[in-house]
């Protein structure tokens, strides 16, 4: 059983996959809302399997899995609360910088010059655009969904090949767990468009495609084609059926996620050799 | 007088004690730590690290001392830019957020035709643990290169086995081997 879950398919796509899908049936019965709470749970499950379930010494990579809860701990109260657009994304600004700075914290304190801010801005600008595109898109929630599915799919391919397995297993699951919540929204899913609470994988997929570039050798050029994913949702489609509307959306997405991974395959340093 | 005598006799002694105890620092040209590990059950893969500083101190009277090594951890190299990189990466060695591989021991002792075995700490991305060094020789001698002849030099050939998971590094096990065997051929200049 052990060396079943040692297998890097089943941590990062056959369980996260499965449980989120599972759970999301549930919660589709009980309390829709919280359907998108399984992509954390399963998530989270995963997460252990890959990264080993200690803490300490508290890498990057482990600091992105607390910054994970943190953002879901603000998602769930930032639903709860009736504040204008302008002041929800202030929030989540703050929220974001402190977690890129803390991620960054060890490259920072050994910057002499201006290098450590300019990759502190970039990282900031990087996740900022993918939270905020994203969250305009929650009511919009299997498009929002695809998008982080997508976009995690396309961290997880660029960070593999940016020499890490294990930030490109960690998003990888994400992927999945993504998958799993939107065909159970697709199959199972009473057709509600509210929100999904996607704030805590959107911050994750983000940390981790900056960790990429910072602590392996993925390229920013990559990150900038997964910054084009969001922005698909804005394209005029005028089409009702659902399926049909997500699969024309895909076909648009996959172009940016190939040339992230031209990129990163073109000049990074692949795990796999 | 006597008292004189005495306090001059023990000045004379802790002087000698002292001066016994020599100072070195690494020679970072001839000191490159190596390392073995199994590759998926197929062979036996070899790297070193190209960049070493560290200061050592040395009795060679009662051959006892210290060691204080610091290895460069993004000098890996395998002698494939791919896999360098990939060690470099949070996979391995992590070097983003743990730029040194250090190994400190403060009471070493070697038996009098300079092997033994020296215990002291291993620090590997963020981890440290004892780790004991197998000292399989020692050679000190005046550089015969050197014109002035004034420089005195140290050598030492040393390894260790360690478990990379006891270190946190546990990616690709079980198929990349979890035992490594280190090695350290080392020079160090009296200062």
């Amino acid at each position: 059983m052990a060396t079943f879950f040692d297998n890097p398919l089943v941590q990062s796509a056959l369980l996260p996959f499965v449980v989120t899908f599972v759970l999301a049936g549930i919660a589709g019965l009980v309390r829709p809302r919280w359907r998108g709470l399984s992509v954390v749970a399963g998530f989270y499950l995963s997460a252990p399997l890959i990264t080993g379930a200690q803490l300490l010494p508290l890498t990057s990579t482990r600091k992105i899995l607390v910054l994970g809860i943190v953002g879901l701990i603000v998602a769930l109260l930032l639903s709860r609360q009736l504040m204008d657009a302008r002041r929800r994304y202030f929030i989540l600004l703050l929220l974001v910088s402190a977690a890129a700075t803390w991620v960054l914290w060890p490259v920072l304190l050994r910057a002499n010059d201006l290098s450590g801010l300019f990759t502190l801005a970039a990282s900031v600008v990087y996740v900022i655009w993918l939270v905020v595109l994203l969250d305009k898109q929650r009511q919009q929630a299997s498009t929002q969904l695809l998008s982080v599915l997508i976009l995690a799919a396309g961290t997880a391919i660029v960070a593999t090949l940016g020499a890490s397995a294990l930030l490109g297993q960690l998003s990888g699951a994400l992927a999945a767990a993504s998958g799993g919540l939107l065909l159970a929204l697709l199959v199972l899913g009473k057709g509600r468009d509210d929100d999904l609470l996607l704030f805590p994988a959107v911050l994750l997929v983000g940390l981790v495609g900056l960790a990429a570039v910072v602590y392996a050798s993925l390229n920013w050029q990559s990150l900038l084609c997964l910054m084009l994913i969001p922005l698909v949702s804005r394209l005029p489609l005028t089409l009702n059926n659902i399926w049909i509307k997500l699969f024309v959306q895909l076909l648009i997405m996959l172009p940016m996620v190939a040339g992230a991974a031209y990129l990163a395959w073109d000049t990074g340093s692949d795990a796999y050799y | 007088m006597r008292r004189v005598t005495l306090l001059a006799m023990l000045l004379l002694i802790s002087g000698a004690a002292t001066a016994a105890t020599e100072s070195y620092t690494i020679d970072p040209n001839h000191t490159y730590p190596n390392f073995t590990i199994n590759h998926l059950g197929y062979s036996t893969m070899h790297g070193r690290f190209g960049s070493t500083s560290g200061k050592l101190t040395l009795d060679r009277s009662s051959m006892t001392g210290s060691v204080d090594i610091t290895i460069d951890a993004a000098s890996v190299d395998t002698g494939m830019k791919k896999r360098d990189d990939h060690l470099r990466s949070p996979d391995f060695l992590n070097v983003g957020e743990f730029p040194s591989i250090t190994y400190k021991a403060d009471k070493a002792k070697l038996n009098k035709d300079g092997t033994g075995k020296v215990v002291g700490k291993l620090t590997l991305a963020g981890v440290s643990k004892d780790v004991t060094l197998n000292v399989k020789s020692m050679n000190c001698a005046t550089h015969p290169f050197d014109p002035s002849k004034q420089k005195f030099v140290c050598g030492f050939d040393a390894t260790a086995t360690i478990m990379r998971s006891d270190f946190g590094v546990k990616y690709g096990l079980p198929g990349i081997g979890d035992e490594m065997q280190l090695s350290f051929e080392l020079e160090a200049v009296r200062d």
